[in-house]
């Protein structure tokens, strides 16, 4: 994608270096890839794929559930599918897309030539694509693939078979390259910026993603060590999970969210930062209260470690442990709601036009908001003894993960794209991907709610028959959405093709602020390797 | 804070010394997440 010829006007000490070349020919440049447009390229074509991997088994999902009774799948493929799927979507649809969004970012935004460290950054790619084999590979295996959640709890996770040690080691891989994909970051953050650039004069992008790092390396190792108990419990004779050794599930469900909740906030800081990015461009306005948008981030990344608990609030805890995690997890709508103002406030009296990146970004804003309503009533411990483990839930997660993180991605392709690619990509179809995502996700989630409160349970493959009206048009929205996302796939892979030329601004008619806006469109193979002055 | 120039070699020990806070960081929660369990399961 990047041009192989290299930035004028580099400074003479950096020719002892080494010789300026371009990319390398072939498979080469890809499985030896160290420059960060090329990796960045790498994790967003994988996501990209298990997106559809991931979505495939949604509509599995969703098919099976269109009408009462069993009439597709046997009841252990559907849990199979439903633990699969989330566990494909997280970790190889949404983590890795915003990791590739960081590769091909940070750099630029910040100018810096590449990554603090790139062979580090070669290998956390490559661990990817051989965890999910292994994944993928468990749908062959005696006994099927694991079919106890994604969150794994035992002892059930414990009695899958063939895939439970499978499923480990795909685990502590992903985990072992989310590491050290946020160790890159925040070394790139805090020791490659250009002069000039203070921390309070980086792009939100940058910063969100400065958190989301951080979040990243406290939070990864306890979801391995959780899983590395899991392990041995099974193996080794250890009994940290099971009663009849002295241990207790319970601890297993408390270590797993203490991961398992600031893991929901980095699968969707990078998004506020990308929603930040693209709203001020397209109302042609700065951002609003910049700084109160830092420190909200921030805020938000600090509680969301305190409020774990309230994915078990029907565990039997004591009432003042409940107490106390009701009320920590309503405070985490004060800054997010802090961040929703300042978003809207950023439009108010601008001059806005509604490219697909911005159509994206506003209905992130409209829907993520209704998700985080949804969360604030899941967040009443006595109403939550109600919603708990229904529809109501999957409702809530899904309306900030879909049209809140998945959005979010999809707007920082369509803004992005043009410069990663230097072509413009056809805008019509865009926005017809838009329109068509946008009802379809409403028509697939929206119904939830109205399933979930009238007492749905969740990670069922058959339901009682009141359920069945509102089950058969959430599964006809699945449909249209999947057949939806084919389009997304195919402007991006026309546009990485051919198209007509970007300007390097691009969005001409915008303001885009931010130094990779200095850059051609396609920028340099090696960008940067003079560092810009910032004022 | 405005970072220094970029001086190769300040920015290679920066490099250097923040990886490895942040891998021990990594390591620490690691370990200390089983050791706490081990200590509760006794």
């Amino acid at each position: 994608m990047s041009t192989a010829h290299t930035h004028a006007g580099h400074a003479a000490g950096h020719h002892d270096e080494h010789d300026h070349h371009g990319p390398e020919k072939g498979w080469r440049r890809w499985v030896f890839a160290t420059n960060h447009k090329d990796i960045g390229t790498l994790y967003m074509l994988f996501s990209m794929t298990m997106f559809f991997i991931g979505g495939a088994m949604a509509m599995v999902i969703r098919a099976e559930l269109f009408k009462p009774g069993m009439q597709l799948v046997d009841p252990m493929f559907f849990n199979s599918m439903t633990t699969m799927h989330a566990l494909i979507m997280i970790f190889g649809a949404v983590m890795p897309a915003f990791v590739g969004l960081a590769n091909w970012m940070i750099p630029l935004q910040v100018g810096a030539p590449d990554m603090a460290l790139p062979r580090m950054n070669n290998f956390s790619f490559w661990i990817l694509p051989f965890a999910f084999t292994m994944l993928l590979a468990t749908l062959f295996v005696p006994g099927g693939s694991p079919a106890g959640g994604w969150t794994m709890y035992p002892p059930l996770s414990l009695q899958n078979g063939t895939s439970f040690p499978m499923l480990i080691f795909a685990v502590h891989l992903m985990g072992a390259s989310s590491i050290m994909g946020a160790i890159n970051v925040v070394v790139t953050i805090m020791n490659m910026r250009a002069p000039g650039m203070s921390l309070l004069k980086m792009p939100l992008f940058v910063w969100t993603w400065l958190i989301t790092a951080y979040l990243l390396v406290a939070v990864m190792p306890v979801l391995a060590g959780a899983v590395t108990m899991l392990l041995t419990d099974h193996y080794f004779g250890t009994s940290f999970f099971q009663a009849a050794g002295g241990g207790d599930p319970v601890m297993f469900q408390h270590i797993f969210w203490f991961f398992g909740h600031p893991e929901v906030y980095i699968m969707i800081l990078p998004a506020f930062g990308i929603v930040s990015e693209i709203i001020p461009t397209f109302s042609r306005k700065p951002l609003f209260g910049y700084d109160a948008m830092v420190y909200a981030t921030a805020s938000i990344a600090f509680l969301s470690f305190i409020v774990w608990a309230h994915h078990m609030f029907t565990v039997g805890m004591p009432l003042a442990g409940q107490m106390f995690f009701m009320l920590a997890t309503m405070l985490i709508s004060v800054p997010t709601g802090v961040k929703v103002f300042n978003w809207t406030a950023t439009m108010f009296k601008g001059s806005i036009s509604f490219e697909p990146p911005m159509l994206f970004a506003i209905s992130f804003l409209f829907l993520f908001t209704i998700g985080g309503f949804s969360g604030l009533m899941l967040a009443m411990v006595p109403a939550d003894f109600q919603y708990h483990d229904t529809y109501f839930v999957v409702a809530h997660f899904h309306y900030v993960l879909v049209p809140g993180a998945i959005f979010s991605i999809m707007a920082a392709v369509y803004y992005w794209l043009p410069k990663w690619t230097g072509h413009m990509y056809n805008m019509k179809l865009a926005t017809w991907h838009f329109w068509l995502s946008t009802v379809f996700v409403n028509v697939l989630f929206f119904p939830q709610h109205f399933l979930g409160l009238a007492g749905m349970p969740r990670r069922i493959p058959d339901y009682s028959t009141q359920f069945a009206d509102w089950n058969m048009v959430s599964s006809i929205g699945g449909f249209g959405f999947g057949l939806s996302q084919l389009l997304f796939a195919y402007i991006v892979i026309s546009t990485m093709r051919s198209g007509v030329k970007a300007t390097d601004k691009v969005w001409d008619g915008g303001t885009p602020q931010g130094l990779e806006w200095t850059l051609s469109s396609p920028p340099p193979y090696h960008s940067f390797e003079v560092a810009p002055e910032v004022k | 804070m405005t970072p220094p120039a970029m001086n190769q070699h300040d920015r290679k020990r920066g490099v250097r010394r923040s990886t490895i806070w942040m891998s021990l960081l990594a390591f620490a929660i690691y370990a200390g997440f089983i050791l706490m369990a081990v200590l509760r399961s006794s």
